[in-house]
């Protein structure tokens, strides 16, 4: 579910990246408070473990294809959400910046769709009051797998927003999500079971590790509600400001609800404020473009061939 | 990607870059904003001027040879992000199919045009991450965090992840050649198998945490992992940083294949 950079626009990445930004500082000093004087290697060897445990497929019964954890609300089990949280953004940069999965402008908002909609919402507002401190294991299953569609289906909600707010797909809103919903609650609910046959797997072997987040994050939940209150209306506010922004550019939300009214006459609809004149891609042009770009790359390939022969003698 | 090839790829990630050239001696931070700005102008461009998004190429094809990898190979990498891309992009000529030019007395819509400038706004993007990927390594992207004041418990948490994944996909992946010697040529895993797996790798990795907690105390661990190859901004950084910023200008700005092939 990486959103891609070229599946979004300047303002819509740049918005997520401020709020993806704003709650790492807030998750960052969460953290510090934390009591557990080995937090740090473990959210270390955490993020590592959950992304060999993602390398990791598994066959979904009764359809011969695989899957694989995702893991947010697994982590905030073991962590607790904020220290989960940063660890779920490391995991999404190091998959960013050296598997190239994902991309860097739309890191923020692959973070908050990922990252924020698992630790920071679902955790919190699913997980926690249904697991409580229990180990009973039909409560930290029903948990799991509750909490994970909602977060499942959060961060398919905000990618669909995203697209559309970008004016990137022709398909309208509503399309879109039906699209989208129904294969991300799939998605949720085998998310939900692994993560659930997991969890039920460490509380029979290794039930102190889920003991400790229990009873030393207790405290955090109310504010964690407090907080994302916050930033709801922060995001909301950021949002809307840079949708104004978005709205210069031919490309902006206006572009997308143009599509979804039925109009294709886009000249009329370019305010007069738009930063270039536009005008129309001309096929000479591109093919012009293609020819001189497969010119400097041969011309480049055959310089730096020549320089590295030279360097080889 | 399966364990073996994100091993593959890890480790070609930690051999460093030999540094031989003007741009390899670069701070990480030039090439991290310059990234940003490259990415910042192809995706600002309307999806319909495909004839002026396609002269972007001229970064990575120039840069890739630069950071010591051809553009060829850079391309076929990038290749990878396509089909999420076309996902999204495949229903835009079927929406839209108002003419946008013809091509003798073929038709193009704006539907297909809005679909090839999708693909190859997603081809540059990562092929610019891709450069830069090649360019810094793993380790010079979290120095160039911290200097640009990251929060340190994420800078230490990039770090310490980025020190123990080849350990633990070594790991993993001895642990799954263990299951599948054993499997009678069965290699996939139920969801049982497979949280028996995954189970067992978590104690390992939480008895691993105590070992490693206990030797970074032993070491005086003051909450910081320090790198040694740090660099400070220099005047070359800049005049690099201004280039590229021209470079993009110019090509947002001016529309070449108009000025030099319309008349075709």
């Amino acid at each position: 579910m990486h959103v891609s950079d070229a599946l979004i626009s300047p303002p819509v990445a740049i918005t997520g990246g401020l709020v993806a930004v704003s709650l790492i500082a807030l998750a960052a000093n969460k953290v510090k408070k934390d009591s557990r004087q080995d937090i740090i290697p473990l959210m270390g060897v955490m993020g590592a473990f959950v992304f060999a445990a993602q390398m990791i497929n598994f066959t979904i019964p009764g359809t011969g294809s695989s899957g694989h954890l995702i893991g947010g609300i697994f982590l905030s089990a073991i962590l607790g959400p904020w220290s989960a949280f940063i660890t779920l953004c490391s995991v999404l940069i190091v998959q960013c910046l050296i598997f190239a999965d994902g991309g860097l402008l739309a890191l923020g908002c692959n973070i908050f769709n990922m990252a924020a909609t698992s630790c920071l919402i679902a955790f919190p507002l699913v997980y926690k009051p249904i697991a409580k401190h229990s180990l009973n294991p039909i409560k930290l299953a029903t948990a799991s797998i509750l909490a994970s569609i909602l977060a499942l289906e959060i961060g398919a909600f905000a990618v669909t927003v995203e697209t559309e707010a970008s004016g990137i797909t022709a398909l309208p809103f509503s399309s879109f999500i039906k699209f989208m919903l129904p294969i991300h609650l799939v998605i949720g609910l085998i998310e939900g079971l692994v993560t659930a046959s997991l969890i039920l797997f460490i509380s029979k072997r290794s039930p102190s590790v889920l003991q400790i987040e229990n009873k030393k994050s207790n405290d955090g939940t109310r504010s964690i509600k407090k907080i994302l209150l916050i930033f709801g209306f922060m995001a909301l506010i950021l949002g809307a400001g840079f949708t104004i922004l978005a709205s210069e550019y031919p490309d902006g939300l206006e572009w997308s609800i143009d599509k979804v009214a039925g109009l294709t006459e886009f000249e009329s609809e370019i305010p007069s404020t738009a930063i270039l004149p536009d005008y129309n891609s001309n096929f000479a042009g591109i093919i012009g473009a293609i020819i001189v770009m497969v010119l400097i790359w041969g011309i480049t390939s055959l310089l730096f061939s020549r320089i590295k022969h030279h360097k080889a003698e | 990607m399966n364990l073996q090839k994100a091993i593959i790829i890890l480790q070609s990630n930690q051999v460093s870059p030999k540094k031989d050239n003007l741009i390899l001696n670069l701070d990480c931070r030039a090439l991290i904003l310059t990234t940003f700005l490259y990415l910042i102008s192809v995706l600002s461009l309307p999806l319909y001027k495909l004839d002026q998004i396609i002269w972007f190429a001229i970064f990575p094809i120039v840069m890739a040879p630069l950071t010591g990898e051809s553009y060829s190979k850079i391309f076929v990498k990038s290749l990878y992000v396509l089909p999420f891309i076309l996902l999204i992009g495949i229903f835009n000529p079927f929406i839209d199919k108002s003419e946008a030019f013809k091509v003798g007395d073929w038709s193009i819509s704006y539907g297909w045009l809005s679909f090839f400038s999708i693909i190859i706004r997603g081809l540059l993007c990562m092929q610019a991450l891709l450069i830069l990927i090649n360019f810094s390594g793993f380790l010079k992207i979290c120095d160039a965090l911290r200097s640009l004041r990251a929060p340190k418990i994420l800078t230490v948490q990039l770090l310490l992840l980025y020190r123990y994944l080849g350990t633990l996909l070594e790991e993993s992946q001895r642990m799954h050649n263990a299951i599948v010697s054993r499997g009678y040529g069965k290699n996939s895993y139920s969801i049982k198998l497979w949280t028996q797996f995954v189970g067992c790798l978590f104690i390992n990795t939480i008895e691993r945490s105590k070992r490693i907690h206990r030797a970074m105390i032993a070491r005086g661990f003051d909450g910081e992992i320090h790198i040694s190859d740090f660099k400070s901004w220099r005047p070359i950084d800049t005049f690099f940083l201004l280039i590229c910023l021209i470079l993009f200008a110019i090509l947002y700005f001016v529309n070449i294949s108009e000025l030099f092939f319309s008349t075709i």
